[in-house]
């Protein structure tokens, strides 16, 4: 034994969760998967506003518009729309001359124009305020400047003509609250029981368990049904709801970890000191059942979004015009023939969504496990 | 064995009571009613509805009516498909649901089973990453995204197969049905599978087999067995589910199936409808879970029955 030994820094203790972070930030799957879902988050949150589109406001004239990276109108697509706003001021559109963001083109008509019809160019969503250049024979002839308003739809647009980039987003945000919201209520509750009856355990801990089998044996989609016959119109109040049922899985989970626990010596040092039951629960038992717990929540996380998505597929779920993917997809699945684009992005966000929180789960799950090590 | 069979379908009846009790009244409590349409009915031909269908009568008769039928095995009229009785619907349902089911389960364990050994053998190689993916994308791609591209690819596009529609259960018209069904089982099964294989592949037994230098399709069959355990005992609630039907697979591709008697019926408040399809559901996880105890015990000579 040397001087030099004593002398060595003392080494430092990595806890467990150290240890877990660590190898998670090891696992590149996981990383990246954080990283998109921190990107989806984040787009879904901040995204709607910077899109320039309402999610709710319908563009008329661009229903069904598919997906591109290329502003509309087209100007190829002018002289039509020309035509139509003209046909309903019930003139004829003639030398129509697209340049830049402006037409310029002559209208005629058998009985002189009237001016205020000229309005329909504002109503149009593809045209703003005309200013007239010339009037000739009488008010027959108008010579016509007319703006195009140019917008863009990156993914299209839906039945409506709503921009669905726009939809998406807004739609994640519901998707991911209600997600995270059952969750948070599955989590609370099934954490709580569990670590409770395996603590108490006996004849506390048998009656606990029993009220859970007796849950599981009724069929899960009954319950949801008859949640939405309950709660109808209040979605967040049934996804609460939903995040009620969700905690058996949970409770089980807890209670099996608990039972090994509180055999523990802390544990029995903690009831030797005097340490009263909440704060054994509280300071000692729960904190060391959270890594299978963390490992389920993000296997749940995704399971309620499924849920919520399966619901609005069948119609019970989020109503017009707010939305979630699940609403869009059952949407964009009824309109895949003529318009893939309305399946595709949002079953992209949602299964990108999915994927990300599933590698996430196996990451933690590879993590927190020490037999792994 | 009998004797365990025996005690297990004794233990079954107070779970089946229990199961229909609470959901008899909780079906009960919702509000509405099979009779409320867009339009109010007039209050007597409402009463006279309510008088025929017994529901004027207090709740706990209504409740022991019912249980009486149930036990002579009448599950009662319809609310919502009016000249039907629930054994009706159910006698032209189920067949077709649990056809489907039945193939679906069979496919799924025909390639999810092997993909997941196949895995495990090769773990953290290109097979491996491969079967995960695969499996990771057949939990998280939602049936009724699968199901309208498989419609769009092989119903239009290839047009080898019929886009919907049952035609008194032709072999053409089953096929992309089930394999809509089976591909999440698929890569639930091959997850599973990968994950206990790869625990066994550690055990000793399975050391001494390789010091042996058995051939890896011997160790493979004996370290399945070990292997085995938790897929089947997964694969019972999953039996049951497939066997009564998908809602989502029985709308999409137009199949007269039960799947879609539950929504059905718990939104038209057919309450017969809805206590129908619970008690059936439970029957078919009450069997299954036995069925599955009785494999676990031939599996694994460790667990006694009892």
């Amino acid at each position: 034994m040397s001087d030099q030994a004593l002398a060595s820094p003392p080494i430092a203790g990595r806890s467990l969760w150290q240890d877990a972070a660590t190898r998670l930030q090891r696992n590149r799957a996981a990383m990246a998967s954080l990283i998109v879902l921190g990107l989806i988050a984040l787009a879904c949150l901040i995204g709607p506003w910077l899109t320039g589109h309402a999610y709710d406001h319908a563009y008329q004239d661009y229903v069904r518009t598919p997906a591109s990276f290329e502003s509309r109108p087209t100007a190829e697509a002018i002289p039509a729309a020309v035509q139509r706003v003209a046909a309903r001021i019930r003139a004829t559109p003639s030398d129509i001359a697209v340049n830049g963001d402006t037409v310029r083109l002559t209208l005629s008509a058998p009985r002189p124009i009237d001016q205020r019809l000229l309005v329909y160019f504002d109503r149009s969503d593809m045209f703003g305020t005309p200013k007239i250049l010339a009037t000739a024979e009488d008010g027959r002839r108008l010579s016509l400047e007319v703006p195009v308003e140019h917008l863009r739809f990156l993914f299209g647009t839906d039945g409506n003509g709503r921009d669905l980039l726009t939809r998406t987003l807004i739609a994640g945000r519901v998707s991911l609250a209600i997600g995270l919201l059952a969750t948070g209520v599955a989590l609370v509750i099934g954490v709580v029981y569990g670590a409770a009856a395996g603590y108490l355990g006996g004849r506390i801990d048998m009656l606990m368990m029993r009220i859970v089998d007796v849950l599981y044996a009724l069929p899960f989609i009954f319950f949801v049904i008859l949640l939405v016959v309950f709660f109808g119109r209040n979605f967040v109040l049934m996804f609460l709801a939903v995040g009620a049922i969700e905690w058996l899985d949970m409770a089980r989970i807890v209670r099996g970890q608990t039972l090994s626990i509180k055999r523990q010596d802390y544990v029995l040092a903690a009831e030797a000191l005097g340490v009263p039951t909440r704060d054994i629960l509280t300071r000692h038992i729960i904190p060391n059942t959270l890594g299978p717990v963390i490992i389920y929540v993000t296997l749940l996380v995704p399971k309620v979004i499924l849920l919520e998505s399966f619901l609005s597929f069948l119609g019970l779920g989020v109503q017009e015009p707010m939305t979630s993917w699940g609403v869009l997809i059952s949407d964009g699945a009824r309109a895949i023939e003529g318009a893939a684009w309305m399946l595709a992005f949002p079953a992209a966000f949602l299964v990108t969504t999915l994927f990300a929180l599933n590698f996430l789960g196996d990451g933690l799950r590879d993590a927190l496990d020490p037999r792994d090590r | 064995m009998l004797p365990f069979i025996l005690r297990r379908l004794l233990t079954a009846i107070p779970t089946l009571l229990v199961v229909v009790t609470l959901s008899f009244f909780l079906m009960r409590v919702a509000p509405g009613g099979p009779f409320d349409l867009e339009q109010p009915l007039e209050a007597k031909v409402m009463a006279n509805l309510r008088r025929i269908y017994q529901l004027d009568q207090p709740l706990y008769t209504q409740y022991l009516t019912y249980l009486g039928a149930l036990l002579r095995g009448d599950f009662g009229p319809s609310f919502y498909f009016r000249d039907f009785t629930i054994a009706e619907l159910f006698r032209q349902g189920l067949p077709v649901s649990m056809r489907l089911g039945a193939s679906a389960l069979l496919l799924a364990l025909a390639i999810g089973g092997p993909l997941g050994v196949l895995a495990a053998f090769r773990q953290n190689q290109g097979a491996d990453y491969a079967v995960m993916g695969f499996a990771t994308a057949g939990i998280t791609i939602p049936n009724f995204v699968v199901a309208p591209v498989l419609q769009i690819v092989f119903g239009l596009t290839l047009a080898w197969l019929p886009v919907a529609g049952w035609n008194d259960g032709a072999v053409r018209n089953t096929i992309l049905p089930i394999v809509t069904l089976a591909l999440p089982q698929i890569a639930v099964i091959a997850r599973m599978t990968r994950a206990s294989m790869i625990e066994t592949l550690r055990a000793n037994h399975i050391r001494t087999l390789r010091a042996q230098g058995l051939p890896a399709t011997t160790i493979a069959l004996h370290a399945l067995r070990g292997a085995a355990l938790p897929v089947v005992s997964y694969l019972g609630p999953a039996a049951a589910a497939l066997l009564t039907g998908s809602v989502v697979v029985e709308n999409i591709f137009a199949i007269p199936g039960i799947g879609r008697y539950f929504v059905e019926g718990a939104l038209n408040r057919d309450y017969t409808l809805v206590m129908g399809t619970v008690v059936v559901v439970a029957i078919f996880v009450l069997a299954f879970n036995l069925v599955v105890d009785l494999i676990y015990a031939l599996l694994d000579p460790r667990v006694r029955l009892g």
